[in-house]
């Protein structure tokens, strides 16, 4: 047993790095054909970049499946993104709830599920595009776009890159799938929304210049676990550094008292369930 | 062979593991916020164990009066909105500790406290809460120990508590003001010393009036005053002791003499002198002494204010044509010019933070703006006709200046802004007044 666990992490240890190596070099990434002639194209200018963008997407992406009303929450699909069963179900609601007892701290998934090593191939792949951190990472620089809350309703994503006519219904569409940047940027907008109200920023001299990066991870219910983290706080002046630590005080305030957030979209909770950074600005009051 | 297959599985399973990890996606989120500058306060009055009588009043009228004062100083901060004691409901002793919430929804923060004395001449012991109505926690809180005739300075200790923790800045309302007090006509004009509370209270003069009183200066210590006297043709520097009421000579001269200030450790003193003119900054031991010379360029250069640490200057000189200012080190040496906006800049003086000079700018009018020592973010406060001279506060966010009116009179009056620029108002004084001076915080 010893020995063989020995061998197991060894081959385990040498494949990841393996693995590893081999998606640094992106040997995997397929390369772009370059098309130079594009036919001219519809834009609609978003002041957000999300995960993916919208246009482009309806081609390769394989469609969330058009049953919105009972898709519901793919339990912890996260944790097993190539699910080669077909589809979650028409499983009522409450479900997916009661499938969550415990691990409410953590939302990281650490479920290996060694039961299936078939698709285990093809998950490389799969899990590839997911893991396209950098436009991600583009998102998270944000474009600096200060919104004001505006006044959606609940039903603010309803029509909006959720649907698609696609009738093959391919397996994958995992819950919290991919999101149009329209979508992302009203899923911004609500939970910026939420938050506005409970904000009361200090007052200073160079106050509007901070600006603070928070880490909120929230669970299904749209509440906050554990308490924010303050990543960083830009804007740093020395005439505005007594107000930095209030500064930060009223962010995670504020987001505190705005938990649970209402109206979020649970087929998108993979989307929303990790809020980084949530940026909060200062605009002078008049 | 079956050891073999376990570590497949194993290695498999560890593989799958890697290649499963979820990579979460990050939401990232914009949110814009209101500066805050209307933050609800309660200021209920403060009971007492038992209302007994001081020289001051009752236990339980000091009660309603501290937070009266507590109120006014908040609201003249600009930074909140506060309200009561009056009209309030009555707040018993078992609710200072533990505050009912829920009877103050509306607020956003609740000021609690009481008074406390065994009568008489009795020292008050004045305790002072702060509550996060909507957190339902307590923020701060402190207490305080005067004679029944400093119960004001409770009030203001209180005061700067509550607005410590609230703004992040350090307090400034227990200080004082000096500044000049004016009457009669514009051409024969009385000037006066007097000091007062920095809300305004406590107002006495220092000088009669038979001399002309110009540009005090409280010191470090806040103990004494520097101020220039002029009686016909006598130009003098005096320091002036508040507690004893006696004073001293630092300098005398027949030239004209102005500008004295203090440097942070209180012994030397900076003052601008006319010779033939050219007039210079020379440094003077506050104790009396040779004075030193530390400008020589031809024009006027004038009005040295020092930085905080003592290592620096900045004063105002004209030697590039018009006023401009300046800084040099402390022994006069590597003197730069920092204003290179347009207009004409005076009466620099380095706040007690470091981090700016706050000057009068004209252009056209006179406005009081700040800078950085390094003459960058040029922002000018105030917009006034002819505002001018300004002093900043203890803690460095706030500004007193003067403004003159256009009128005939030409009277002029004592003004405060904050930083923002956007919480101006008139500090109350029973006559004119000019050249403002901001005292330390007291201890």
């Amino acid at each position: 047993m010893e020995r063989a666990e020995k061998i197991g992490f060894g081959v385990a240890s040498a494949g990841h790095v393996l693995l590893f190596g081999i998606l640094s070099l992106g040997l995997f990434a397929r390369p772009q054909p370059l098309k130079l002639n594009n036919p001219p194209m519809d834009v609609s200018i978003v002041d957000k970049v999300a995960l993916e963008s919208a246009a482009p997407q309806v081609a390769t992406q394989p469609p969330p499946a058009a049953h919105a009303p009972e898709q519901g929450p793919a339990e912890e699909a996260k944790a097993e993104p190539e699910t080669p069963a077909p589809q979650p179900e028409p499983t009522p609601r409450p479900v997916p709830k009661v499938e969550a007892p415990a691990p409410v701290p953590k939302p990281a998934p650490r479920k290996p599920a060694p039961e299936k090593p078939v698709p285990a191939k093809a998950t490389p792949k799969k899990a590839q595009p997911t893991k396209a951190t950098p436009p991600k990472t583009a998102t998270a620089k944000g474009s600096g776009q200060r919104n004001k809350g505006p006044l959606l309703g609940p039903d603010f994503l309803k029509g909006i890159a959720t649907e698609s006519p696609s009738p093959s219904p391919k397996p994958a569409a995992p819950s919290g799938a991919k999101m149009s940047s329209v979508a992302a940027r009203a899923l911004n907008d609500e939970i910026s929304r939420q938050i506005y109200p409970r904000l009361r920023l200090p007052s200073g001299a160079d106050v509007e210049k901070l600006v603070a990066l928070l880490e909120v991870r929230l669970d299904r219910s749209g509440a906050v676990i554990g308490t924010p983290q303050v990543i960083d706080v830009t804007g740093v002046t020395d005439s505005n550094q007594p107000q930095v630590n209030l500064y930060k005080e009223r962010a995670v305030q504020a987001v505190m008292q705005a938990s649970p957030f209402q109206n979020l979209p649970p087929q998108y909770y993979d989307q929303w369930k990790w809020l980084k950074p949530l940026s909060v600005y200062a605009r002078k009051a008049q | 062979m079956r050891m073999t297959a376990i570590g497949t599985r194993l290695t498999l399973a560890a593989l799958f593991a890697c290649m499963s990890l979820p990579v979460s996606a990050q939401l990232s989120v914009d949110v814009t916020g209101d500066i805050n500058n209307d933050l609800k306060i309660a200021v209920p009055a403060m009971p007492t164990t038992q209302s007994v009588a001081t020289p001051a009043g009752t236990t339980g009228e000091l009660g309603a009066k501290i937070a009266e004062v507590i109120a006014a100083d908040l609201k003249g901060s600009g930074l909140f909105a506060p309200s009561g004691p009056y009209g309030m409901r009555t707040v018993g002793m078992a609710e200072v500790t533990a505050p009912n919430y829920e009877a103050w929804a509306g607020y956003e923060a609740l000021v609690h406290g009481f008074v406390r004395s065994s009568g008489g001449n009795a020292d008050l012991t004045v305790g002072c809460y702060l509550y996060d109505i909507g957190g339902k926690s307590e923020l701060t809180r402190k207490g305080f120990v005067v004679a029944p005739a400093d119960w004001r300075r409770a009030a203001h200790k209180c005061a700067d508590a509550i607005y410590a923790r609230l703004s992040g800045e350090s307090p400034f309302f227990d200080s004082q003001i000096a500044y000049i007090a004016e009457s009669g006509p514009k051409d024969a004009r009385i000037k006066r010393l007097a000091i007062m509370d920095s809300d305004g209270a406590n107002h006495r003069f220092i000088t009669n009036g038979q001399s002309i009183a110009l540009t005090p200066r409280f010191s470090p210590d806040n103990r004494s005053l520097l101020y220039v006297s002029y009686i016909q043709q006598r130009v003098r520097i005096f320091v002036y002791d508040v507690s004893t009421h006696k004073q001293r000579l630092v300098t005398e001269s027949s030239n004209p003499t102005f500008a004295p200030r203090w440097s942070p450790d209180g012994r030397n003193i900076l003052f601008s002198m006319a010779i033939a003119g050219n007039t210079d900054i020379y440094r003077v031991p506050a104790s009396g002494g040779k004075p030193v010379r530390l400008t020589t360029s031809p024009g006027i250069d004038v009005g040295g204010s020092y930085s905080p640490d003592g290592t620096r200057i900045t004063f105002e000189s004209d030697r590039s044509s018009t006023q401009q200012i300046y800084v040099m080190n402390a022994d006069g040496s590597n003197q730069q010019r920092i204003s290179h906006g347009g207009g004409r800049y005076a009466t620099p003086e380095w706040s007690p933070r470091g981090d700016l000079i706050a000057f009068t700018k004209i252009a056209g009018d006179f406005h009081i703006a700040v800078m950085t020592p390094g003459g960058d973010n040029e922002r000018i406060l105030t917009n006034g006709w002819q505002d001018e001279a300004p002093t900043w506060s203890p803690n460095g966010r706030v500004l007193q200046f003067f403004r003159t009116s256009s009128g005939k009179s030409g009277a002029s009056q004592v003004w405060q802004v904050d930083l923002t620029g956007v919480n101006a108002r008139r500090i109350p004084t029973p006559l004119s007044g000019s050249d403002p001076a901001w005292g330390p915080l007291l201890p």
